[in-house]
């Protein structure tokens, strides 16, 4: 009787050992399985964020903009259409590059942000009624990307008005460019 | 182990018949529940070996039954007269435990059995004749085919085999069952081929001895044409085979009576037969021998139950003389006596090694299994964690790119929002400037031009007729929030234009005072 039991214990032991190992692999099993579906959730919440991320980012207003001859051209023509939807004549236009901006009574952090954009200015000289030389200035000034209004010249003259105006805007250099 | 107080089958397979008996002992009483017999089948049984074993099988499950003793399993076989060699041996002096080591060897020298034969022993108590310092035994043995018959019959009868003994020692015990503790008597057991002296002297055996006189030799071969009155309720015996027994039977009192005389002289005589033929013998062998010789039969001497006393009240009973000698195993005062034997015990240990050696290789087989099917199962599972951690690992890494690629975004952005807002303060807010301005005027009243400079200098040139139109355009100016310090310039008559001229000056702020116009603004 003894000797059966013992006969007995063996297989029994090791199914004892066997279930046990296979309990253990399912509770790693169920711990793993629970930690994919939480690291899945992860997953799509960080890419929803980074979609809103991304779509936020498009319609931003922005101050400086990637430096190219594309650029300059782009400028200028949306000033002459934004002219002339506005029924105005551009007599004169002239662009200068200003360069590093530098503001001595601004703080080193200011000028960190400011480092490697350029500033570029451009006159222009309109003709026309005065609503729309203000429509003309509400436009350039409303767009996402920044325009600053540095100097202004309005007069009214007998036919109309005729307004100068310093538009600067800014770009990032351009890398290997001196700052 | 058997319980003690469980009764016992003792089984006799004898040339004619079948016969059984089923005895409980306990302390205090012997009872013989119950005692049958049947016809063996023809030729079952030749030369003391079973030939036919399912048969002898049947006819055995076929008694059990019909006496109604199917719950008794555990039974004594008893091994037929003539399949036991019996011998007396000689061997040196030994402890008890190295006693069985020095028969074997003397059994194997002596080749009483050929070496797959089961031997058994019983010690003689009587001093060693010689100086030689030998003490007696008394071997029996049987062939390995005789007892693998025997053993066949119980397995296909459905037997537990207790222990398998020669039925001379079986009658042996019935008579010593009847006897009190420490008799000094000679039983005389007469089987079919043989006739057994044994000499029991205070309780102990001291002598023993083997005639080839049985009772086939000393049955009358022939029935007498008249039978005498006598004669009709014993069986008739050969006197020349009875006077020639008891030649015998006096050689050995003689025999005894010079060993030990006083012993000898107080020993009673004692018969034990299974053979019904031998039912005169007692009263034969009394008269050569001048003593008395008492013959046993088991319903005299043992308690039966009411269903037993119907077969053992009859003279027939000793037919089950050798069956209850075997039930009788483990009778408290014969088995003191004569130790009862068993020639299946090696047999038995065989079995048991090899019953325990396939329990061990079917127990470890299967414990190998398990494990192998546990090892599977855990590779399984250690396959399928693994993949799902390399997942895990790949979502974390997608997850740290995803959210580094993020805020360097955010990171971007805020730095694009605080460079936007730095750079506007240096924008002139002009429209909300002209704004105010155009909205302000008072009648007869006209702007001329308007001047940003260096600094966000700002000059306000106009006209006005009168010189409150012209405190009109000055007094609105320095509540509004974009120009900072306006104040007037120059204020001139025009006496062309019968009015006047003025110019204001003040400061713009910068556009950063200003809010950004309409959605999608996140700078506000």
């Amino acid at each position: 009787m003894t000797s059966r039991n013992i006969g007995l214990a063996a297989p029994v032991v090791c199914a004892l050992l066997a279930f046990a190992g296979l309990f253990l692999q399912n509770r790693r099993m169920d711990q793993v399985s629970a930690e994919l579906t939480t690291v899945q959730g992860e997953a799509a919440k960080a890419a929803e964020k980074r979609k809103a991320a991304e779509a936020a980012q498009s319609d931003l207003r922005y101050a400086a903009s990637d430096s190219s001859s594309a650029e300059d051209l782009r400028f200028m023509d949306n000033l002459r259409k934004q002219a002339q939807a506005r029924g105005l004549e551009i007599t004169s236009i002239g662009a200068s590059l200003i360069g590093k901006l530098e503001r001595p009574d601004q703080s080193p952090a200011d000028m960190k942000m400011l480092d490697g954009v350029q500033e570029v200015a451009t006159t222009v000289t309109l003709v026309g009624p005065y609503l729309g030389l203000r429509g003309f200035l509400q436009d350039v000034t409303a767009h996402n990307r920044l325009c600053n209004i540095k100097s202004l010249r309005w007069e009214r003259t007998a036919v109309g008005s005729e307004m100068s105006v310093t538009l600067a805007r800014y770009i990032k250099a351009a890398s290997g460019t001196p700052k | 182990m058997r319980p003690k107080d469980r009764p016992l089958l003792g089984i006799e397979i004898h040339e004619g018949e079948l016969r059984l008996a089923v005895v409980s002992e306990s302390e205090t009483s012997t009872q013989v529940h119950a005692a049958g017999h049947c016809k063996l089948p023809d030729g079952a049984l030749r030369q003391g070996t079973v030939v036919d074993t399912g048969s002898v099988a049947v006819a055995l499950k076929r008694l059990i039954v019909t006496h109604g003793l199917g719950d008794y399993k555990d039974a004594v076989i008893g091994i037929p007269a003539g399949g036991t060699v019996v011998r007396n041996l000689q061997v040196p002096p030994a402890p008890k435990e190295e006693l069985a080591g020095i028969v074997a060897g003397e059994v194997e020298h002596y080749s009483i059995v050929s070496e797959t034969g089961s031997h058994a022993f019983l010690r003689v108590h009587a001093p060693p004749k010689s100086n030689m310092e030998l003490v007696g035994v008394v071997v029996a043995g049987a062939e390995a085919n005789l007892i693998a018959s025997l053993a066949e019959v119980a397995a296909k009868a459905d037997l537990n085999i207790v222990a398998m003994e020669p039925i001379e020692f079986a009658l042996c015990r019935t008579a010593l069952a009847s006897l009190g503790p420490e008799p000094t008597a000679i039983v005389i057991t007469v089987t079919q081929t043989t006739t057994n002296l044994t000499f029991f002297r205070r309780g102990k055996l001291w002598a023993y001895r083997q005639l080839e006189t049985g009772a086939s030799a000393l049955a009358l071969k022939t029935r007498p044409a008249e039978p005498t009155a006598l004669a009709s309720e014993d069986p008739p015996l050969d006197p020349a085979a009875v006077l020639a027994l008891s030649k015998e039977l006096r050689r050995t009192l003689d025999y005894l009576g010079r060993n030990y005389p006083e012993d000898a002289k107080d020993a009673t005589l004692h018969l034990a037969t299974n053979e019904p033929s031998m039912l005169g013998l007692a009263n034969m062998l009394s008269g050569y021998v001048e003593r008395g010789v008492r013959l046993h039969i088991p319903g005299d001497s043992i308690v039966a139950s009411p269903a037993a006393r119907s077969s053992l009240e009859s003279s027939q009973a000793v037919r089950y003389s050798a069956a209850i000698g075997l039930a009788l195993r483990s009778h408290r005062v014969a088995s003191e006596i004569a130790p009862p034997l068993d020639l299946f015990a090696a047999e038995r240990s065989v079995n048991k090694a090899g019953v325990q050696k396939q329990r061990t290789a079917i127990s470890i087989g299967m414990a190998v299994l398990v494990l192998l099917v546990g090892a599977v199962g855990m590779m399984i599972y250690e396959r399928d964690i693994s993949a799902k951690r390399r997942i895990v690992d790949a979502l974390r890494g997608q997850i740290a790119v995803i959210q580094l690629s993020t805020s360097e975004a955010l990171k971007e952005r805020a730095g694009d929002i605080d460079q936007y807002r730095l750079l506007r303060s240096e924008g002139s807010p002009v429209v909300p400037l002209l704004d105010y301005l155009t909205n302000s005027l008072p009648p007869q009243t006209g702007l001329t031009s308007l001047t940003i400079g260096a600094g966000r200098l700002t000059r306000i040139s106009g006209e006005s007729v009168t010189e409150d139109g012209v405190m009109a355009v000055l007094r609105p100016l320095q509540s509004v929030p974009v120009i900072q310090g306006p104040r007037l310039d120059s204020m001139k008559v025009d006496t062309e234009k019968n009015g006047y001229t003025f110019t204001i000056v003040g400061t713009l702020v910068g556009m950063d005072q200003v809010r950004l116009p309409g959605p999608g603004a996140p700078l506000q």
